[in-house]
């Protein structure tokens, strides 16, 4: 997703953080809860190395044991109860970010979805909260408790003495210019070393999934010194990372052995001095690793807060995504007028636009109710684009889709909705069982009785009674489970369940053989008498003896009337019917 | 017990044949020891600096100090390089090893295992298989440590050695559970995140139905109920977190306690300083929070455990054989008989077939979804070897041929025409082992009908083509495939409804390529639609894994029905 990069910049994470804040529920009573403890927790914190240091000086009498035992125990309760509070709400908030995002993406506007994979919004939801609410709950509890901590420990070694305070911060820039180094180097390098490790990844998977080629083609050997290759590439990029990652954690430990080297100077000296006791030379020595690392920890939020700004930015843009708008008449008002069931659909000088790209322009047609009509035309040429302005998944540029003469705009988005049924290219089924999927999207109860009769008009009882479960066998993921005919069989038994006045049908047997696609057009035919239907389809043998044909290239209509008006006077759809019919005569010249 | 030696056969037969850098694990052994030795040497050197009984600074132990603090840190780096190193060589191995493997199991494999699932186990499970080193070299150091660590509390004292032990025994049973239950959550985490993702990608894939179904609403109840779960999942993960700190705390608690209350009385008996008492109480602590992180890493082998049964499962799959005559054709028909042939045991894909494939000719066969078509086109190619009776090739089985030999005379043009990233060259080259001229190349190329948009494109033939050939449309991707299959040269020539899903103009563009390709060649076609058959002088009529009928066109035409009907819908 590129939008991350356009929101780069500083400005914009913040208004955006703020946004973001005020569009998702955030459990402020619990987060005020964690604060509280936070700030125990930070308290306690601060006892622990005079407690400590008392006890290692030396004074060994029972009341001094006891009561580090003590406090230790309860040291170890709020610590727990800290990280325990602590995940808790980072958890729940993304938790319910998770869910306000999900109801957006819902109901988003279909244009939004063209420029982003599903992949990449899936992981909108999935890491991109984790990183960023979850970091910035997690911040925005820890910071304030986190410097209160700093600021009375350097309080406290600064009442030992000043000097002391000025050997814990001696080391800070070191550590400050590491960590920037760092970030630099890491930032580009590692991106580099994961992006190699992608695509080394990559080839080794794209190569896996094509074996019955490699076989086909006798290339064993080669590929197998590629996939060499490929891992020992592999095995170079992690190295680097390897080093990397040792180089840093080198310096770091090297940087931290200096600090700790000033601290015991410092605090021997000023020991030996007599400027300072044994107590407090302990409980100066144990503060000053806490206290050095905490304002790093402190420093690194900024850090931090600037790694999750692309993730920040990538869901606080689905959440300003434009919405489809819901509003417009009730059901009635289309066909009120009309008195039919049936609808007829027009397109009023329709003009469409997909960013800059032109997908309809100034299309007209008319498919009366009750009857068939179909959109031909090449790829592109701006059919299913016609569908989806039926739908509302679009709206129109200029120009106007009317259901019996109302504007579809005009209509409340579910009510639209609800009175077409939509078989697409690729029939979709979701996971789950074949009841469900049959009656998905239907909102009375359906009967098994019904279900039975319409999965038997569809053709698809008999393969469903095969099924070790019938209705209740669940199916895998996107249907996958079924071969493309079955799919299909229960995609127009379920839009037969529906019952809408519109059919639109989008290729609904180009991915089926020809006997089995004969036998589906046959069925809808039969199944949606009555009905009007749009059909978009690429197969020329469905056409002869239509009535009401809309040829569509490049956008615009080029032709529109019955088969045999158009074979005489569209060039266009002639040279289509031909040249399909073409392939039978070139292959029976092929000897 | 059976279990366990199960295991370590499987866990021999992986690394069979696969060299192990034993000096260099061996090396990593070393640097973890002296890195724990260093650890030790610190505490002692840290109790002595700190400890108030020698008022006198003394300059040699500072530097002592500082060369040892130096050292730790050089070898933290250097230990850090050679680990993974070494590991990840291992793991390379293993994953060269698989994938040589992969490339010799027989079809059958990869119809029971998912594209996915084979992927990552040859990139994911290869990743881990070094995690039994790492564990066994851990575990070893950790010996190392406990003894080393031992000997320096006795030598601080013996009766507080006595009292800590007592501590640490509780201490390593309550770890062991805390691992287990670590892992526990890591399933259920990884579960729970596995359904969201798998629910969110296919809605979000297909959310024309979801809102042309107007299920808004449900889509985001269901979503809740996903999160609702992972977010319950995640309480076991943040659970185990914090009472993994409760329990370091109590162990420092116990040994803060037992070091104390009892060496107080040493020290006030002048038998143990007191920098000893402190050295004593922080390798006390140290030794239990390495216990804690060793218990850990039996989930660590327990999920790999997993992964690695994977792996020597497709180990242990027997190779297709490859042995026989080498492949000369000579002219005789390819000849079925009796050919049955299943791919689950259970529903015969071909049943008893019988059927003759004239050489020079072109057979079209037709049959609607399931009559086995497809499944013949496979086992010609012998993707698979019928479960009985036989394929020939004249007389002979086909099964006597030289594998490699007998593929190389079959070309395969398919709806799904799978192109490899790459260049366009590199894919109409592929498997191409002779050097091809420029003429050559450029004649073939025209006559796929792939040389002119080729030139159109920029870059020309050494354009990539993309992922899955993503950068070309489904047609010009078919003429490539065309073009390659040229390359070959092959005899035979298998055409699996090569147009489908095209559009008119690009099927006019393969349907040329394809005339081109066929010429001079022995042609089997799965036909969609009759059409496409009429070139053909053999057809063959199947149902439900049989052979139906047999014969010229004409004679089907007049005794078959089914073929009357295909050849009646396109008219």
């Amino acid at each position: 997703m590129k939008p991350g990069k356009l929101r780069g910049n500083r400005p914009g994470i913040w208004k955006g953080f703020f946004q973001m804040l005020r569009e998702i529920r955030i459990p402020w009573l619990w987060i005020a809860l964690a604060f509280v403890v936070e700030m125990g927790y930070n308290q306690v914190l601060l006892h622990l190395p005079t407690t400590t240091a008392e006890m290692m000086s030396g004074s060994l009498e029972n009341s001094a044991v006891i009561h580090a035992v003590i406090f230790y125990l309860s040291y170890g309760v709020v610590v727990t109860a800290e990280m325990f509070l602590l995940g808790f709400v980072c958890r729940m908030t993304i938790r319910n970010a998770r869910e306000q995002i999900w109801g957006k993406m819902l109901r988003v506007r279909m244009d939004y979805y063209d420029s982003h994979t599903p992949t990449a919004l899936t992981s909108a939801i999935t890491n991109d909260l984790d990183a960023s609410i979850g970091t910035l709950t997690r911040l925005g509890i820890i910071v304030l408790p986190s410097i209160y901590y700093l600021i009375e420990a350097i309080r406290t070694i600064g009442k030992y003495d000043f000097l002391l305070v000025l050997s814990v911060l001696i080391p800070i820039p070191l550590r400050y210019l590491y960590s920037f180094i760092l970030g630099r180097l890491n930032f580009k390098t590692q991106a580099a070393i994961y992006g190699r490790i992608g695509t080394l990844t990559g080839y080794l998977a794209e190569r896996v999934r094509n074996i019955p080629l490699i076989k086909q083609f006798g290339t064993e050997k080669q590929e197998l010194k590629n996939g060499e290759t490929a891992s020992n590439d592999l095995f170079q990029a992690n190295m680097n990372a390897t080093k990397l990652q040792c180089g840093a954690t080198g310096a770091m430990t090297l940087i931290n052995v200096l600090g700790q080297i000033t601290v015991i100077l410092f605090g021997v000296l000023l020991l030996r001095s007599g400027r300072i006791d044994m107590t407090q030379w302990i409980a100066f020595f144990l503060f000053s690793s806490t206290i050095t690392s905490r304002i790093i920890e402190v420093l690194s939020y900024w850090e931090r807060i600037k790694t999750i700004q692309g993730q920040v930015a990538r869901v606080i843009e689905i959440l300003e995504a434009p919405q489809e708008s819901t509003a417009g008449q009730g059901a009635g008002a289309a066909s009120a007028q009309t008195g039919h069931a049936a609808p007829a659909v027009e397109f009023n000088h329709v003009t469409l636009h997909y960013g800059n790209k032109p997908a309809l322009q100034d299309v007209s047609f008319q498919a009366p109710a009750g009857q068939i009509t179909a959109l031909v035309g090449l790829t592109g040429s701006g059919k299913t684009s016609s569908l989806n302005l039926l739908e509302r998944f679009y709206e129109a540029d200029g120009g106007a889709v009317t259901l019996d003469g109302v504007d579809v705009r005009d209509l409340a988005l579910d009510d639209l909705r609800s009175r077409f049924s939509y078989v697409q290219q690729d029939a979709g089924v979701f996971s789950g069982t074949i009841r469900e999927a049959l009656t998905y999207g239907i909102r009375r109860t359906v009967s098994d009785q019904e279900l039975q009769e319409a999965a038997q008009s569809a053709g698809a009882w008999a393969f469903i009674q095969r099924m070790p479960k019938g209705l209740d066998t669940v199916l895998s993921a996107n249907g996958d489970s079924l071969s493309g005919g079955q799919r299909q069989r229960l995609v127009i038994a379920r839009e037969f369940l529906k019952n809408a006045d519109v059919l639109l049908l989008d290729e609904p047997t180009s991915a089926l053989d020809a006997q089995t696609a004969k036998a589906v057009s046959e069925t809808i035919v039969r199944l949606f008498r009555g009905k009007t239907v749009l059909l978009v389809t690429h197969d020329m043998s469905l056409l002869p003896g239509m009535e009401n044909i809309v040829v569509l290239s490049a956008g615009g209509v080029v032709g529109n009337g019955s088969y045999t008006n158009l074979m005489e006077h569209c060039p266009l759809f002639a040279e289509m019917v031909h040249s399909q019919q073409g392939e039978e005569v070139r292959n029976a010249c092929a000897t | 017990m059976r279990n366990l030696r199960r295991r370590v056969q499987q866990y021999l037969h992986i690394f069979q044949g696969v060299s192990i850098p034993w000096v260099m694990l061996m090396v990593v052994l070393l640097l973890n020891i002296v890195n724990t030795y260093l650890d030790l040497l610190t505490v002692t050197l840290t109790a002595n600096i700190i400890d108030g009984s020698q008022q006198a600074i003394n300059l040699q132990q500072l530097v002592q100090y500082i060369v040892v603090m130096v050292s730790t840190a050089a070898m933290s780096m250097v230990m850090g390089y050679t680990q993974n190193w070494t590991y990840e060589k291992i793991n390379t191995r293993v994953r060269v090893k698989m994938w040589n493997k992969l490339m010799r199991l027989p079809t059958r494999y990869y119809d029971s295992e998912g594209g996915d699932e084979l992927v990552s186990r040859v990139t994911t499970d290869c990743s881990q298989v070094s995690v039994y080193f790492e564990v066994a070299i851990n575990l070893v150091t950790a010996i190392y440590a406990a003894v080393a660590a031992i000997r320096q509390m006795l030598d601080y004292s013996p009766v507080l050695t006595k009292y800590a032990m007592v501590i640490i025994f509780p201490l390593i049973v309550i770890s062991g559970v805390l691992g287990c239950v670590n892992r526990i959550a890591g399933q259920k985490t990884q579960a729970t995140f596995a359904g969201t993702t798998g629910f969110l990608v296919e809605r979000t894939r297909n959310l024309r139905l979801v809102k042309a179904s107007r299920t808004e609403d449900y889509e985001e109840r269901r979503g809740k109920d996903h999160f609702q779960k992972q977010f319950r999942a995640s309480w076991w993960a943040v659970g185990v977190n914090s009472s993994s700190v409760l329990l370091i705390e109590l162990v420092n608690v116990l040994s803060i306690a037992v070091t104390f209350f009892v060496g107080r009385n040493l020290v006030n008996a002048g038998e143990i300083t007191v920098a000893k008492l402190l050295g004593f109480y922080t390798i006390s602590g140290m030794m239990g929070v390495r216990f804690i992180t060793l218990m850990q890493s039996y989930s660590t082998v327990k999920n790999a455990n997993g992964r690695l049964e994977k792996i020597s499962e497709v180990l242990d799959t027997a190779d297709e054989s490859r042995d026989g005559v080498d492949f000369d054709v000579f002219d005789a028909d390819i000849v079925g008989k009796d050919v049955s042939f299943s791919y689950d045991g259970q529903r015969n894909a071909l049943d008893h077939v019988n059927f003759r494939i004239p050489k020079g000719e072109i057979t079209a066969i037709v049959g609607s979804n399931g009559a086995g078509k497809s499944t013949l086109f496979k086992l010609f190619e012998r993707m698979y070897d019928p479960d009985s009776g036989a394929i020939c090739f004249g007389e002979d089985d086909v099964r006597k041929f030289e594998m490699d030999s007998w593929r190389r005379s079959f070309a395969i043009v398919s709806q799904d025409k799978p192109l490899l990233s790459g260049t366009v060259r590199e894919n109409i080259l592929y498997g191409v082992k002779r050097k091809v001229s420029e003429e050559e190349f450029i004649r073939v190329t025209k006559l796929a009908n792939v040389y002119d948009f080729v030139m159109a494109t920029p870059g020309g033939f050494d354009a990539p083509v993309g992922m899955g050939g993503g950068n070309f449309s489904g047609g010009q991707r078919q003429c490539i495939a065309i073009a390659r299959a040229m390359m070959r040269n092959p005899d035979y020539l298998l055409l699996d409804e090569a147009t489908a899903s095209l559009d008119a103009k690009s099927e006019q563009l393969v349907s040329e390529a394809l005339t081109n390709l066929m010429k001079g060649r022995t042609t089997i076609m799965i036909a969609h639609s009759y059409p496409a058959t009429r070139g053909a002088t053999h057809v063959i009529v199947m149902r439900d894994g049989k052979v139906e009928a047999e014969g010229s066109p004409e004679e089907m035409l007049e005794t078959n029905e089914y073929y009357r009907s295909f050849a009646a819908k396109a008219s």
